[in-house]
C-alpha cells in the first residue's frame, strides 16, 4: 500500500468527516474493510447515490469497535489470511493510547483530591467508590479493546505462518488480485519475511545443505504432497447473511426469489448447483463460494 | 530397507506433537535425534551414489531400459521421501520453539537456555540459534506501536479488571498506578488483573 | 504458533461470552451520574466523566436512579456486580414466554424458534450475576432454558442426517449452538466433500501423477 504515514494521521484527523467505508451502506465498488479511503482525488460525493447523507456518517468510536469485532470473527473462521485493514488499525490503536492516558490523568486527578481533602469540606455527601467507579468502567473497557486486538492481531500471525511460503509465493505472483502489501501490514511484513529467513536458515544449515542440490527445494509443489500449504479453499464455514443496506434497490447482487424474498444467489462449481441465501439466514457453505459476498461484507462468518 | 529411519524420525515427530498438544505446561522438547538425521543423511547420498551408478549403466546400455528406469525413479523417490521426512521433523520441532517464545514472553526462556545445561543439550545448536532469532524477532514486534496492547499478554477475554489475589511465593514489591505491594507468600491484595497478569503467569500469584 | 491450537478451529466458550457482552441490555440504575446544573456551576471538583472509546457513553454519564436505561452488557454486569443497578430481564426471559419457545419447538420438527441469537449465553450470564432481578423463579427459569436447549439439541441431531456435500441452512440457530457444533458439522461436511471430490474424477484436480510420468520418460539430469 502505497500510503505513508503522514497521509495516514492527516486521515486520522480527518475522522470526524471521513466517509466510513466499513459502513455496509456504502456501495462504491471496493472492498469495504474499514481499509479503503478517499486517498485517491476522484471521490466526488455528488456521484454517489445518497452522498449528501453519507458526508455526515462519521466514523465514530462505536463502529470502528463493532467493525474490528467483525473482522477478528471472520479472520479467526476464514481458512485464509484477510486483507488487513490498516486504518481502522491506526484508529484503534491511537485511541487505545490515548484512552490510557486519559485514565492515568484522572487517577492522578484523584490522588491530588485525596490528599488536598477538598472533597471532604465540600459537603457534598462523598462516597469514595462511586467516584472512582468511571475510572472501573474505563479500564474494564481498555482491558477489552486491548483483548481484542490482541487475539486478532495474533490469529493473523499464526495464519501468517501457516502459510509462510504461500505468502511468499503470492509475493512473486503478478496475476494475484490482492498484493502483499494490502493482506499484511507493514510490521506483518517485516514479521512474515524474517521469520520465514530465520526458518530457512534453520532447515538449511540442518538438513538442507547436507542434501544432494536437487533436493535442496523447499517449495516442491509436485510429488504426492505439495510442500506448500495453501488455504484449504472449500473447508466448509458457518454464514450470516447481512441485512442489506438502504440502498438495497442499488446492489446488483441482490435478487428476489419466487417467494418475493431478497436473496443472494451463489454456485457451487464442483456440484453445478446453484443456491440462494436469504438475508438473515445462517448457512453451512464452502468458503470459496461465499469468498466474494464476504469481501463486499455481504455475509458475515460466525 | 530404505526409508526405515526416515519412518522411525516421523513417528518420534508424531509423539512429541501429540505430548505437546495435550499439556502446554512443559517447555521441554525430546532432545534432538542427531544420529538419526546423520544416519539419514548418510542413506540419502548412499541413494544420490545409486542413481549416479544407473544413469551410468543406461548409457552404457547394460541393463534392460523398463527395470533400470523403474529403480531409478524408486531411488528418487526414497530420497525425496527421506528429505520430507527430515524437513517435517524440524519443522515441527521449530512451531513448538516458537509456541515456547510465545508462551514463555521470551526472555525468561533465553535465561533458562542459558542457566539449564539440559534445556540447552535437547535442542541441536542449530535449534538455539533460531530460537534466539525468533525471541529478537518477537522482542522488536512487540516493542513496536503493538507495545499499548501487550501481544503476548492473555488469549482469554477480560472477565474482572480488579481481583483478588493470594501470593504463592514471595514476589518482593510491586508498584502499580494503585500504590505499592509487598508480595509476602500467603498474603492477599486486591489489584488491577493486568497489573499482576505476569506474576500469576509465573505462578507467584494465585486469583481467588 | 502464536495463536494456541484449540483456538484455531473455533472459539472457546469465554470468547463467546465476550462477543454476547457487546449487546446492550436495559437496566434500573441505583445511582445518578447525571450532573446537576447546580453541581456544575459551583466550580467544585465534580465526579469525573466516564469516557468510552467502544460505546456510546451518553447513557451511563446521564444515569439517574430508578430511571431506566440501555447499556452494553458488560457494563451493565460490572455495575450489578457492584449494586449499583438492577437489570431487566429480557422479555423473552419469562416462563410465559419460554413455554411459548418449547411449545414452537416441540410442533415444528423443521425450525427452530426465532430467539434471539445470544439467548442461551445471556440467560446463563444473568442467571449467574443478577439472579436476584428476575420476576420468576431462577430455578424454574433455568430449568425451562434446560428444556429449550435440550429440544433443540435433539432436532440438531435428527437433522444431522441431512448432511451432505452441498450446503447447509440452520436459521435460528444461536451463536453458542452454533460453536458446539461447529466442529462435528465442519468436520463431517469436509470428509463428505472429499469423498465426492475422489468419486467424481472430473472434478479432481489434475496435478496427482505428473512427477511419476516425467521421471519415468526421461531422467531430469
Amino acid at each position: 500500500m502505497d500510503i505513508s504515514i503522514d497521509d495516514i494521521l492527516a486521515e486520522l484527523d480527518r475522522d470526524t468527516t471521513a466517509v466510513d467505508h466499513s459502513d455496509p451502506s456504502s456501495h462504491l465498488p471496493i472492498p469495504s474493510d474499514g481499509n479503503t479511503t478517499m486517498m485517491n482525488s476522484s471521490f466526488d460525493p455528488s456521484r454517489m447515490p445518497g452522498g449528501k447523507n453519507r458526508l455526515h456518517e462519521d466514523v465514530t468510536p462505536q463502529k470502528d469497535y463493532s467493525r474490528l469485532m467483525t473482522l477478528w470473527r471472520n479472520e479467526r473462521c476464514a481458512p485464509e489470511l484477510l486483507p488487513y485493514p490498516s486504518l481502522l488499525l491506526s484508529r484503534m490503536l491511537r485511541r487505545v493510547q490515548e484512552q490510557m492516558e486519559n485514565i492515568e490523568n484522572i487517577s492522578m486527578g484523584f490522588y491530588k483530591n485525596t490528599i488536598s481533602g477538598d472533597l471532604k469540606n465540600s459537603g457534598v455527601s462523598y462516597d469514595k467508590t462511586n467516584e472512582k467507579l468511571p475510572l472501573l468502567y474505563m479500564e474494564a473497557e481498555l482491558e477489552r479493546v486491548k483483548f481484542l486486538l490482541r487475539s486478532y492481531l495474533r490469529c493473523r500471525l499464526s495464519k501468517i505462518d501457516k502459510f509462510m511460503l504461500y505468502l511468499k509465493q503470492l509475493d512473486y505472483d503478478e496475476t494475484n488480485v490482492t498484493p502483499l502489501n494490502e493482506l499484511l501490514s507493514e510490521q506483518e511484513q517485516v514479521y512474515h519475511s524474517r521469520h520465514f529467513a530465520i526458518s530457512l536458515k534453520l532447515l538449511n544449515s540442518s538438513i538442507l545443505k547436507h542434501m544432494p542440490p536437487e533436493l535442496q527445494a523447499i517449495n516442491d509443489t509436485e510429488g504426492s504432497v505439495s510442500m506448500i500449504d495453501e488455504p484449504e479453499w472449500n473447508k466448509f464455514v458457518f454464514i450470516h447473511v447481512k441485512e442489506p443496506s438502504d440502498h438495497a434497490n442499488e446492489d446488483p447482487l441482490l435478487e428476489k426469489n419466487e417467494f418475493g424474498k431478497l436473496c443472494y444467489t451463489v454456485t457451487i462449481h464442483e456440484l453445478n448447483e446453484d443456491v440462494e441465501l436469504n438475508i438473515g439466514g445462517i448457512y453451512v457453505m464452502r468458503y470459496g463460494v461465499i469468498k466474494d459476498l464476504l469481501r463486499n461484507d455481504k455475509v458475515e462468518l460466525i | 530397507m530404505y526409508g526405515d529411519l526416515a519412518d522411525k524420525l516421523v513417528l518420534e515427530a508424531k509423539r512429541t506433537k501429540h505430548l505437546h498438544s495435550r499439556s502446554s505446561n512443559g517447555y521441554k522438547l525430546p532432545m534432538y535425534h542427531e544420529e538419526l538425521i546423520q544416519g539419514i543423511l548418510k542413506e540419502v547420498g548412499q541413494l544420490k551414489k545409486n542413481t549416479e551408478f544407473l544413469k551410468e549403466q543406461q548409457s552404457i546400455g547394460s541393463l534392460d531400459d523398463r527395470v533400470s528406469k523403474c529403480q531409478y525413479f524408486v531411488t528418487l523417490l526414497c530420497m525425496e521421501r527421506n528429505k520430507r521426512c527430515l524437513l517435517a521433523y524440524q519443522k515441527m520441532r521449530a512451531d513448538i520453539l516458537d509456541r515456547f517464545a510465545w508462551e514463555n514472553n521470551g526472555l525468561d526462556l533465553l535465561n533458562e537456555l542459558k542457566g539449564s545445561e539440559q534445556v540447552a543439550s535437547d535442542l541441536s545448536h542449530d535449534e538455539q540459534e533460531y530460537l534466539k532469532d525468533y525471541l529478537d524477532l518477537l522482542t522488536d514486534l512487540k516493542s513496536s506501536e503493538l507495545a499499548d496492547i501487550d501481544l503476548s499478554g492473555s488469549l482469554t477475554p477480560p472477565s474482572d479488571v480488579f481481583i483478588d489475589v493470594r501470593v504463592l511465593k514471595d514476589a518482593g514489591e510491586i508498584q502499580t498506578e494503585y500504590g505499592v505491594f509487598n508480595l509476602i507468600k500467603d498474603s492477599q491484595f486486591f489489584v488491577r488483573h493486568s497489573d499482576v497478569e505476569r506474576l500469576i503467569q509465573q505462578g507467584y500469584l494465585q486469583k481467588i | 504458533m502464536s495463536l494456541p491450537e484449540h483456538l484455531q478451529a473455533t472459539f472457546s466458550p469465554d470468547e463467546i461470552q465476550f462477543i454476547v457482552e457487546n449487546e446492550p441490555i436495559r437496566i434500573f440504575p441505583r445511582i445518578t451520574t447525571r450532573q446537576s446544573v447546580r453541581s456544575r456551576h459551583r466550580d467544585q471538583i465534580t465526579q469525573a466523566k466516564c469516557t468510552l472509546i467502544t460505546s456510546d457513553d451518553h447513557n451511563v454519564n446521564q444515569m439517574v436512579a430508578m430511571q431506566s436505561t440501555e447499556l452494553p452488557l458488560w457494563l451493565a454486569l460490572l455495575l450489578k456486580q457492584q449494586n449499583k443497578c438492577s437489570i431487566v430481564a429480557p422479555r423473552w426471559l419469562t416462563l410465559q414466554s419460554l413455554d411459548q419457545s418449547i411449545s414452537f419447538e416441540k410442533k415444528n420438527s423443521d425450525r427452530f424458534s426465532s430467539l434471539p441469537w445470544n439467548w442461551l449465553v445471556l440467560a446463563q450470564l444473568l442467571f449467574g450475576k443478577a439472579p436476584d432481578d428476575f420476576h420468576d423463579p431462577v430455578h424454574e427459569l433455568r430449568s425451562r432454558i434446560q428444556d429449550l436447549r435440550e429440544v433443540r439439541q435433539l432436532k440438531v441431531l435428527r437433522g444431522l442426517r441431512e448432511l451432505n456435500e452441498s450446503h447447509l441452512q440452520l436459521d435460528n440457530l444461536s451463536l453458542l449452538e452454533i460453536n458446539e457444533l461447529r466442529p462435528f458439522i465442519v468436520g463431517t461436511m469436509d470428509k463428505l466433500r472429499q469423498i465426492h471430490t475422489a468419486t467424481n474424477p472430473e472434478s479432481q484436480p489434475h496435478a496427482q501423477a505428473q512427477l511419476t510420468q516425467q521421471d519415468l520418460d526421461e531422467p531430469p539430469y
